[in-house]
């Protein structure tokens, strides 16, 4: 009996196998008809290399990590260029990809004091590492250069690359409105009136909930305890975060509000969110005219202890920096309401600006490239009072004024016959014209530079400038979605510089190959270059 | 590699395995090659597994390091690991349908091995060689869009390997010539020192992803397939379980993957250290044995690959079988010639 139900399984499984092929027979093939019917390839395919002329400075950095040595940096008039030989390029793509980003936020700190590790932000608005800080003694010109906006002078050498957008002199004398691509140009180069620029931050790190590891103590024991806060990242909490960039303070256990008494709606809202986020009832003080908004909470103060203890240490950390612009609004908003204020046209001063004032040099960097991300140019200026430390202030003028209403939600009508504005702004930069620009001799003054890694440039004093090292400044190598095969053919596997830098040809969307009908690669008829 | 069969009749009496036909010194190579520039050379020994082989070197060189890769990093690199083990369990597999004459197994593995390429194409912009693993974490972030792709691709494919098993596991034609041929028994295969699929067909539950988690495996839930005839058809069978297990683990990275960076700064070059990386490839245990004296070339790189290790079993299977059987009992154990090689 068995032989027989294993012959009927046997039949019933091959009938079953035969059906399942015979169904293919109404499906659709799996196979295109090459060539002409093309595979599209994913965006980002490491197809061969696009060369920017522009930005390749002829490191040979790609020439040493290609793995089969393909890459030759060949002379092409004053400069050099890489060529490829794609005989043997495995497409590893190894000379295309910069070293990956770790996040870190700068502070605004002296050059003199960066160490290499540190980041700092680069001419294409990324935060970039620092490889190599570069000291040695300087004779010959040193240059002082005042940017509108800036607090300090900047002092470099005769030899130091700035990121600039010379102005020319159109009709009546004047320069000319608008910015021109900007250039590289040493300091000897420039004049007054021309722009400088300063790069916009521009990666934004979107975190629902921020993490951070807490230490509280064990009730009897004495022993710390440790645990985690996690908060969510809604827009309210910028608002907490922006009160106490103003008016915080963290004293042994606490975090305090100071306001004033008159400031009702921010006494009440800063209690609001202090309850909220952290869970537990505020205590108020009055002392004076001045209300303070108390919150007892060890975790409370190790979360606040992020932003800075005491008024000349306010920071802003790297989540905060990167967070998205209308989180930072709400951010603007609250450190705004606090030190800041809205001067409205009077019988004295008849000008109109928003003004924030701070003594923390690193809060005031920071909130300027925070209103950049939100499109509004604040400049800063420096005030020196006797008896006081230097105060930063932030004022917002001009043009960008009503903006900066819409943000703060401050009703204004614009009653101003004209506005005026000599800042310049686009998508990658701030232009800023130069106010004075100086020199004088010095010998053996030491001075510092910088090598960052990827970009090759740093924002010294809000004024871009490159580093004057042989490093490749990247991004000049790129891929395309190029991959025909037919372009690689036998006597055409020499890639000069030139032609790498041809950017693939689109049509309809779709990239135009040079065999288009049946026949294939072999067949192509071979064109010199 | 070819095999030097001496036969009775038709029944197998001494086979004798002779390797090196593609034999490239990728050992010495890499003595003379920067770390990185490594990295594309190592995956050639076996191109339809690259990715496996990478983690082993990156894993080997984190090791002396001390570099530890954030957990972004791990995840994406288990994500193209069993990427790669599909693809290469379906190259297998088209080449089993064909050595056995069937033909539509040689069409339906190749074509949807596809599926994968373009998934793995997504990710790193790389069709087969990845160089997707570097020291430190990966190069490349996952692209918008990957992760419902990568559910709707193996969900499809699940689909597509009970077809499989209609057609060609079920079928009396594969059956009738894979079950008991070429058995290799448990003590046996411990004895020779397979590793991979071709030690879990005899019915020893090894699997580096389980007894010495790396990467994501720990957090990941999947089952080791074992089966226990140890004959070509439990061999096979534990590819496609693999295949199985594999397409629920890339659906559970994509929807755990935690967020955060994908690679920490790693130095360039190599400190005095030795370090043993290994990982579970496709065809069984690749490892390195790498000793660095503090350059940026190492001073020695052992490199042991699942087929080397494998190639003791070839004899095993065969003697005894008639010659008509040796595709069967050969393929199961899936050598790659040029991975033994190196």
């Amino acid at each position: 009996m068995a032989p027989i139900i294993g012959k009927a399984k046997a039949a019933v499984d091959i009938s079953i196998a035969y059906l399942t092929g015979i169904r293919h027979l109404f499906h659709r093939p799996y196979t295109l008809r090459f060539p002409q019917q093309r595979y599209a390839v994913e965006k980002g395919y490491r197809g061969r290399h696009l060369l920017h002329l522009d930005r390749c400075t002829g490191c040979g950095i790609c020439a040493w990590i290609c793995p089969e040595k393909c890459i030759t940096i060949v002379p092409r008039g004053q400069r050099w260029y890489p060529q490829y030989f794609y005989g043997r390029c495995c497409f590893c793509h190894f000379c295309v990809t910069p070293d990956t980003l770790v996040t870190t936020n700068p502070s605004v700190s002296p050059i003199s004091r960066i160490l290499p590790g540190d980041r700092v932000l680069t001419h294409t608005g990324h935060y970039r590492r620092v490889r190599k800080v570069l000291t040695r003694n300087y004779s010959g010109r040193l240059y002082n250069i005042k940017p509108l906006g800036a607090p300090f002078p900047l002092k470099m050498t005769q030899d130091h690359p700035l990121l600039a957008s010379p102005r020319d002199i159109v009709k009546k004398g004047r320069l000319e409105k608008k910015p021109r691509p900007p250039v590289w140009k040493t300091p000897f180069e420039l004049k007054r009136g021309d722009y400088l620029t300063m790069p916009i931050a521009k990666e934004v790190r979107d975190t629902d909930v921020y993490e951070q590891e807490v230490v509280v103590g064990q009730p009897g024991t004495r022993k710390p305890l440790e645990s985690k806060l996690i908060l969510n990242t809604e827009h309210s909490l910028f608002r907490l975060i922006g009160y106490y960039l103003a008016e915080g303070y963290v004293v042994r256990r606490t975090v305090g509000f100071a306001f004033g008494e008159h400031e009702r709606e921010y006494i009440a809202d800063s209690a609001r969110l202090l309850e909220k986020y952290f869970g537990r009832e505020t205590k108020r003080f009055i002392l004076h005219n001045s209300t303070h908004v108390l919150l007892h909470s060890v975790v409370a103060l190790q979360f606040f202890e992020t932003f800075g203890r005491g008024a000349e240490n306010k920071k802003l950390p790297d989540w905060a920096m990167f967070a998205p612009t209308q989180k930072q609004a709400e951010l603007i908003r609250g450190a705004w309401r606090g030190d800041g204020y809205f001067h409205r046209p009077t019988k004295g001063n008849r000008s109109t600006f928003f003004e924030y004032t701070t003594i923390s040099k690193t809060l005031a960097f920071q909130l300027q490239q925070l209103l950049f991300r939100a499109g509004i140019v604040g400049q800063i200026s420096l005030a020196t009072h006797a008896n006081k430390k230097p105060n930063y202030v932030v004022t917002v003028r001009g043009r960008f004024v009503s903006t900066m209403a819409d943000l703060m939600q401050v009703k204004f009508e614009d009653k101003r016959v004209k506005t005026f504005s000599r800042f310049e702004m686009d998508a990658n930069y701030v232009y800023a014209p130069i106010e004075e620009i100086s020199s004088f001799e010095v010998h053996d003054q030491p001075v510092v530079n910088l090598s960052v890694e990827g970009d090759e440039s740093y924002v010294a004093g809000n004024v871009t400038a490159h580093n004057c090292t042989d490093y490749c400044p990247e991004f000049a190598l790129e891929e395309t979605v190029e991959y025909d095969i037919a372009e690689y053919t036998r006597d055409r596997l020499v890639w000069s510089p030139e032609r790498l830098s041809k950017p693939p040809v689109k049509k309809d969307d779709k990239y135009v190959f040079s065999v288009d009908t049946i026949g294939g690669a072999s067949q192509v008829p071979q064109k010199e270059e | 590699m070819r095999l030097i069969v001496e036969v009775d009749g038709d029944i197998i009496v001494n086979v004798a395995p002779d390797p090196g036909y593609v034999h490239r010194g990728i050992e010495k190579i890499i003595e003379l090659r920067n770390i990185i520039k490594s990295i594309p050379v190592i995956e050639r020994p076996s191109i339809i597994d690259a990715s496996n082989l990478n983690h082993a070197w990156v894993r080997s060189i984190e090791e002396i390091q001390g570099v530890e890769v954030p957990r972004r990093g791990q995840y994406l690199r288990t994500l193209l690991n069993e990427m790669n083990r599909i693809m290469s369990h379906l190259y297998w597999l088209s080449i089993y349908g064909v050595f056995l004459g069937h033909t539509t197994m040689f069409m339906w593995p190749l074509g949807d091995r596809e599926l994968f390429i373009d998934l793995a194409e997504k990710l790193t912009g790389a069709r087969i060689t990845y160089s997707y693993l570097v020291p430190g974490g990966v190069r490349r972030d996952l692209p918008p869009g990957f992760a419902e792709e990568a559910v709707k691709r193996t969900e499809y494919f699940e689909k597509r390997l009970k077809e499989y098993d209609r057609i060609f596991f079920n079928n009396p034609l594969f059956t009738s010539r894979a079950k008991g041929i070429g058995v290799l028994s448990k003590e046996k295969a411990i004895e020779l020192g397979c590793t991979g699929p071709t030690l879990r067909g005899s019915g020893v539950d090894a699997d580096l992803r389980k007894d010495e988690p790396y990467a994501a495996y720990s957090e990941l839930d999947f089952e080791v397939s074992t089966r226990p005839d140890g004959d070509s058809f439990s061999r096979a069978m534990v590819h496609m379980d693999e295949m199985r297990e594999s397409c629920k683990m890339i659906r559970q990275i994509v929807k755990k993957i935690p967020a955060g960076p994908i690679r920490r700064k790693a130095p360039i070059v190599l400190p005095r250290g030795v370090a043993y990386g290994r990982v579970e490839s496709a065809r069984g245990e690749c490892s390195f044995y790498l000793i660095g004296e503090g350059g940026d070339k190492p001073y020695r790189a052992r490199y042991i690959t699942g087929s080397y290790r494998n190639m003791a079993a070839i004899p095993a299977v065969l003697l005894g079988n008639r010659l008509a059987d040796m595709p069967t009992a050969w393929w199961s154990i899936d050598y790659w010639p040029v991975e033994a090689d190196r």
